[in-house]
């Protein structure tokens, strides 16, 4: 579903000048599977799912979703994931109704088929109470509920969250999780980034640690304790990033 | 007392290590407001000048008018007269307009020593007022001269005269004159003011919310996304125009019942004019629109974007004024001049006069430079830093030649 190919993205910043912000990272993930991606923040976690997303275009590199390349057919690429960040906004003027039945829309759908898409994602989401109610009127607990539902507005095969828990309540959190896992058993190829280890330790079958731009290490939580000799992810992580990176790839 | 003060002192701090509050609050009206007036004193100079130079054709009503007369305002640079072209009677400004007469003068004898002189002319055309004005000073010179001394050298052929004006213009004409030196300029204003807020929502707040990403990450491309954007700001601009003059028609038209000497005047815009009028809109509202958002997308904030757009306002508007000035002409130079020319091209359309030539070459001239702009900005918001917002700014240029020279990336 997801395959990432020695992606790289090459920024300018007028206080550093060229940053590797991310460099030269490959991986992949399959339907029902949670792939997590975790590293510190300034990682390149949300450049390389901004790139896999269509958002940037990668400097080298590609990555196929669902078949499609984010190089040359980002239109497919769109139409086949469903993109959902921490810092991802919703339009305050517009319900949340609205706001499915808008981007059902983009999706391409009719009407008819985007307000019956909307009301379904409503009844599902428990959002029936303040689907009428301006974005800029709910608390960020409902907010991320719409966000997800508009995510998932398309029933998209490929889900990419970047740090959907960030700035929530504990149990606006522990919602959002259900959801993931919930979609993981709908057989859903899942890319979820993250800094926040618990989810990590928590939520995903194979986990990738990123740390300035560079892919430390991949495998399963048994496969990364085995290959560091450390039981917490949180001392499997440490032990990676202090690790020069020379030393890793010999 | 104390706290009041820290506070105040830490508002005055922020302020000044702001460089936009600096540059737009300070060194901006330094500079700018100098430099607007200074170009508005030039053009003031060259209309005067031009009105300086401006020479009326004068003709008469019949041959009784005092010779003397006939030589004062012969002996003045700025009369053409034309005491042979005998007119039997001028009833409209249109027939003024075909003889190519600015003024027409028509002497009436009330008694062997006394007489009217009737200074026939159109209120609706700044060329005949002028040379009426004119006339009416020499008249009065003339006429406090004889008074001072008694009686001139050639007494005998000036008897006591009045100076009456006859204005030919009709209502219509008086009030679509009257609407032509203002209702431009405004048109102009609001159309850019229609499309300023528009322009920093669409781009800057969207950016500052974030909602790009998610709109970003659905089956739409930019070029699309831009598009509608640009097409909703145009559309703002167009709303607050229409509403705008609208309610500018029916205010001026309730107000100026309230006072008796006005009260006959009919402010309306002629019905053929409205769709050249929408088209002239549409363009300017394209061509501000295209700017804003060019200039908005370099902004961070929403301040910073304001602070941007202040002084395209500032600046754009002031062709605008040139309309309201008389004397100007709406001809194809005047018609190359953007922002004067869709001032000038609203002026003749509200006074009912349908040039083709300037219009075309003022609807061609600001299609091409809507082109040109709305090029750029598409060009500009393809790019992902611009449109995500990332790493931007107007002075990136100088930071990336400052990396340089200390020998960085």
């Amino acid at each position: 579903m997801i395959d990432v190919i020695h992606l790289s993205k090459t920024y300018h910043d007028s206080q550093r000048g060229e940053i590797a912000a991310v460099d030269d990272i490959s991986f992949g993930c399959s339907s029902g599977e949670i792939f997590g991606l975790l590293g510190p923040n300034g990682a390149g976690k949300t450049t390389t799912l901004r790139m896999i997303a269509t958002l940037l275009s990668p400097t080298t590199g590609t990555a196929r979703i669902n078949g499609h390349d984010i190089r040359t057919q980002s239109q497919q690429v769109r139409a086949s994931i469903g993109f959902l960040s921490s810092t991802t906004g919703l339009y305050p003027r517009l319900t949340p109704r609205e706001t499915l039945v808008f981007f059902a829309r983009l999706h391409g759908m009719a009407f008819r088929q985007a307000k019956t898409t909307t009301d379904n994602l409503i009844e599902r989401f428990g959002i029936t109470e303040y689907a009428d109610v301006r974005c800029e009127k709910l608390s960020s607990g409902m907010k991320q509920k719409v966000s997800i539902a508009r995510a998932l507005v398309n029933d998209p095969p490929v889900l990419v969250f970047d740090e959907p828990t960030v700035g929530l309540d504990v149990i606006a959190a522990a919602q959002t999780l259900k959801f993931v896992e919930e979609y993981r058993q709908r057989e859903k190829c899942i890319l979820y980034s993250t800094h926040i280890m618990s989810e990590a330790e928590k939520l995903c079958d194979r986990i990738a640690i990123i740390h300035r731009g560079s892919l430390l290490a991949i495998g399963s939580l048994e496969g990364l304790r085995n290959q560091t000799g450390k039981r917490y992810l949180e001392d499997i992580f440490l032990s990676l990033v202090s690790t020069p990176l020379e030393d890793l790839t010999g | 007392m104390k706290n009041i003060f820290l506070v105040y002192q830490k508002e005055l701090k922020s302020f000044f290590r702001d460089k936009y509050t600096l540059i737009y609050s300070i060194l901006f009206p330094i500079l700018l407001y100098p430099l607007i007036f200074w170009g508005m004193s030039q053009v003031f100079t060259i209309q005067r000048g031009s009105f300086e130079k401006m020479s009326y054709r004068v003709g008469f009503a019949d041959h009784r008018l005092p010779n003397l007369i006939y030589q004062i305002l012969g002996s003045e640079d700025r009369f053409d007269l034309f005491p042979d072209l005998i007119l039997s009677d001028v009833t409209s400004a249109a027939e003024l307009k075909s003889m190519d007469l600015d003024v027409v003068v028509q002497p009436a004898r009330c008694s062997s020593d006394e007489m009217e002189i009737r200074l026939i002319y159109d209120s609706a055309s700044d060329r005949s007022s002028a040379a009426r004005d004119r006339l009416e000073i020499i008249l009065n010179r003339l006429k406090l001269i004889e008074l001072k001394s008694g009686m001139l050298e050639s007494s005998e052929d000036l008897p006591d005269f009045d100076i009456v004006e006859f204005d030919l213009s009709s209502t219509e004409e008086k009030s679509r004159y009257l609407l032509g030196i203002l209702l431009p300029m405004i048109m102009v204003i609001i159309t850019v003011m229609g499309a300023l807020y528009p322009a920093i929502e669409v781009i800057v707040s969207e950016r500052e919310r974030q909602t790009i990403e998610s709109t970003l990450s659905s089956p739409i491309s930019t070029g699309h996304l831009i598009a509608g954007k640009f097409a909703a700001v145009v559309t703002m601009s167009l709303v607050a125009l229409i509403l705008n003059v609208v309610s500018m028609l029916v205010t001026i038209k309730h107000t100026l019942f309230m006072h008796g000497d006005l009260d006959d005047l009919n402010f309306t815009i002629p019905l053929g004019a409205v769709p050249y009028i929408f088209l002239g809109a549409i363009l300017i509202a394209t061509l501000f629109s295209a700017i804003m958002i060019l200039v908005a997308s370099y902004a961070k904030t929403f301040k910073e974007a304001q602070s941007f757009i202040t002084p395209i306002y500032a600046i754009g508007i002031q062709p605008a004024v040139v309309s309201a000035l008389p004397g100007i002409k709406f001809n194809i130079a005047t018609a190359l001049i953007p922002i004067t020319n869709i001032s000038l091209m609203f002026r003749e359309l509200i006074r009912a006069r349908f040039d083709l030539v300037p219009i075309l070459v003022t609807v061609g001239s600001l299609a091409l430079w809507c082109t040109i702009f709305l090029l750029a900005s598409r060009y500009l918001l393809r790019k992902e830093s611009i449109v995500l917002g990332m790493d931007r700014s107007l002075f990136r240029w100088r930071k990336r030649r400052t990396q340089r020279e200390k020998g960085g990336l």
